[in-house]
């Protein structure tokens, strides 16, 4: 039996997602993949809140709510054709860009990955249509000296122009043009799928 | 002495025998003449027997059967001829056409409705008939007739038995149709040879039914989700089956079911879990039936569901159409959002299991809140039924007339008569009063039969210009060079045992018709 023949048409896009978080996973609740196998010939996403560590793509739950108890499944999407995805608290408006946050569902404004559609509603806890981006390129600070030729710890730095802060989120970059400082803002770009600095501010 | 002739296509006759029957199918008159030499070979004409200023004439007859028979007195040879009537000609030609054909509702459609006056003057048209009288017919009865290429003579011996009729050829060489136990007497006159003899038959019922068919109800159903068990393959509520998961199916993504731990089960659980609903009650949970005071103890009572609604709808063209069952509640639509579409009509395709009362969806069909939680589904489908009692008798239309005297019940079938029942946001809509009155019209209808004039039979000198009708049922007119002329006549029953009876005719008629659906 091939499991995405029970499905009905709306869900064919749908990917099966099982809850290691612990807690009840809202719709539209933005999550982060832990781990991915595959069950009776199904691909399933093992998720969980995000967390610190930044990931490109985050999957959206769908309008069911997933039970807390171990092994409780569900099915998401990647909302790469747009969706409903929940925030926080504001008023995203279209063109936006709003992303995941360490230790929420929700996303939350001035961060890269969901781009504002517009219709906010509130299922429950607010939600916006928005479409995910793939995010290649980031705002960070290093947080040590980042030497030639090596991949360090980098902070994403989210928030409005000239306010932006720690988002509470990192990634490993490599640097392949120059030894940079501690604690300087640097540009992270995906290149080979992979993240490198290709720029860094050069005084302090 | 009264002159008493006797001729067939201008050939004079020697002896001559006659009887006239009613129906459908040709009377034969059995005559002798004098041979001529070569062969026999006389066109269809007219035979005219004359008694005095009295002519009878039977136009279009024809001989079927010749043979020679010696004559004892001058033990000469006579050729002996039998003769059909112009009815002859009935067993040719065909007709197609489906009339009365009831509504989901039991009502005709008006576009081809048509009283069995209408269907009669069509088929006798059919048969070449000029001015045929079915003035006498019954109205405000439609009975239901489909003819694919039939005998149009076989569907009008059918249609009149249906509404108590005869088919009857007159001395004025026309049609008529006449009810049975209607029409002119046996005349009374000084021709007649000795007392119009007459028998109040006993055999005959107490009682007449017109028995439709069963009633339909349509009302909307509760429906409660089932799954099955694997082993037995029984069907369950599902909070009654083995494998409820620990944490019930309110939290089990119904794509997965992954609370169901063993295979076989979980694949029973994608199988039926929220794509299964069975009816179970009427919407507000309660089980009577609106429309009949028949006592209902289990919703296996309303099965097998109907594949139509009672409801029809009309075609841009103005046709009638039926409608299909559908599927109403409080579900979530498959909707971006979650939460409960309220009274809604599901519009995609379920397969109905109607002698089971199972409706089954392609794909889960559940209730989800605002928030995203899982919930029952309320789930109805409108749906037409018959009811059956608890001993199983289907309830359907059933109408009675006491008769007087006799014993036993005469049954009047009537298959697309019955009532109808629909029920609606409390009301309650039904064809009761006009079925039942169709019904009593047949009660009226076959009571002539059982009620009316008594058998007589009476004997007359000479040739009585006496046709059938609906009392008359046979007359005979015989004589010849050696014997008086007579005329023999009865009411309400056929005399002559020489001929098939009425009951053998249509038993023949019937036997065609098989023949020609072959």
């Amino acid at each position: 039996m091939q499991p995405t023949d029970l499905r009905a048409p709306e869900f064919n896009d749908a990917v099966r997602v099982v809850n290691t978080s612990g807690e009840v996973v809202p719709p539209f609740a933005v999550m982060r993949v832990v781990s991915t196998t595959v069950v009776g010939g199904t691909i399933t996403h093992s998720i969980a809140k995000p967390n610190s560590t930044f990931q490109r793509m985050y999957l959206v739950n769908g309008p069911i709510s997933i039970a807390a108890h171990s092994g409780a499944e569900g099915l998401a999407k990647w909302l790469t054709s747009g969706g409903f995805v929940m925030y926080e608290s504001g008023s995203p408006t279209v063109g936006q860009s709003w992303g995941a946050k360490s230790g929420q569902w929700s996303l939350s404004q001035h961060r890269p990955g969901f781009l504002i559609k517009g219709g906010t509603a509130t299922y429950g806890n607010p939600v916006v249509a928005a479409v995910q981006e793939i995010v290649t390129s980031l705002l960070g600070k290093t947080t040590t000296t980042h030497t030639i030729d090596t991949a360090q710890t980098v902070d994403i730095y989210v928030g409005a122009v000239g306010s932006e802060t720690t988002s509470g989120m990192s990634l490993s970059a490599r640097n392949c043009f120059a030894t940079v400082p501690d604690d300087r803002f640097v540009t992270v770009q995906y290149l080979n799928g992979q993240p490198y600095l290709t720029a860094a501010r050069c005084s302090a | 002495m009264t002159q008493v002739t006797a001729e067939f296509a201008g050939v004079p006759l020697e002896s001559y025998s006659f009887t006239l029957n009613r129906g459908i199918t040709p009377s034969v008159a059995v005559v002798s003449t004098i041979p001529v030499p070569g062969p026999l070979n006389i066109p269809a004409g007219r035979l005219r027997l004359q008694f005095g200023a009295t002519t009878i004439d039977f136009e279009g007859m024809a001989a079927e059967v010749a043979y020679f028979r010696s004559v004892k007195n001058d033990n000469g040879w006579r050729w002996s001829l039998h003769l059909t009537d112009r009815r002859w000609k009935w067993q040719f030609g065909r007709v197609s056409g489906e009339y009365n054909i009831r509504l989901a509702d039991g009502s005709t459609d008006p576009a081809q409705r048509k009283t069995p006056g209408e269907l009669a003057t069509l088929l006798l048209t059919r048969l070449g008939e000029i001015e045929p009288d079915v003035s006498r017919m019954p109205a405000g009865v439609f009975p239901y007739v489909k003819w694919d290429g039939v005998n149009p003579a076989r569907a009008l011996a059918s249609l009149c038995e249906s509404v108590g009729c005869e088919v009857v050829l007159g001395l004025d060489n026309r049609v008529t149709i006449w009810p049975i136990g209607q029409g002119p007497e046996l005349p009374t006159n000084d021709s007649l040879r000795y007392p119009i003899f007459a028998l109040n038959a006993t055999s005959k019922p107490v009682k007449l039914v017109v028995l439709g068919s069963p009633t339909r109800f349509q009302s909307k159903l509760k429906l409660e989700p089932i799954g099955k068990e694997p082993s037995s393959g029984h069907h369950k509520l599902i909070d009654e089956l083995s494998y409820v998961p620990s944490t019930g199916w309110l939290s089990e993504s119904p794509w997965s079911f992954a609370g169901v731990t063993d295979d076989t089960n979980r694949m029973a659980a994608l199988d039926a879990i929220w794509r299964w609903y069975q009816v179970t009650a009427q919407s507000d949970d309660s089980l009577p039936v609106p429309g009949t005071s028949t006592s209902i103890e289990s919703a296996e009572q309303y099965f097998p569901l109907l594949d139509e609604l009672v409801e029809a709808s009309q075609s841009i063209e103005g046709i009638y159409r039926t409608q299909k069952p559908y599927v109403v509640g409080d579900f979530w639509p498959y909707s971006d959002a979650p939460g409960n579409a309220s009274d809604l009509q599901y519009s995609d395709r379920f397969q109905l299991l109607q002698d089971r009362g199972i409706v089954q969806f392609p794909y889960p069909v559940l209730g989800l809140d605002t928030s995203g939680a899982m919930e029952k589904p309320i789930l109805n489908i409108v749906v037409a039924h018959g009811v059956k009692d608890t001993a199983g008798e289907p309830v359907r239309l059933e109408r009675v007339r006491i008769l007087s005297g006799g014993s036993g019940a005469f049954t009047i079938r009537r298959p697309e008569l019955f009532e109808s029942f629909v029920s609606s946001a409390g009301s309650l809509i039904d064809n009761s009063a006009a079925v039942r009155e169709e019904a009593d019209r047949y009660l009226d209808i076959f009571a002539a039969r059982f009620t009316g004039a008594p058998q007589r039979h009476a004997e007359y000198a000479g040739f009585a210009a006496i046709a059938p009708n609906g009392r008359i049922a046979q007359v005979r007119w015989e004589g010849g060079t050696r014997q008086i002329a007579t005329t023999k006549a009865s009411e309400m029953f056929e005399f002559d045992l020489s001929e098939p009876s009425a009951v053998q005719r249509r038993r023949s008629e019937f036997t065609d018709q098989l023949k020609e659906s072959i």
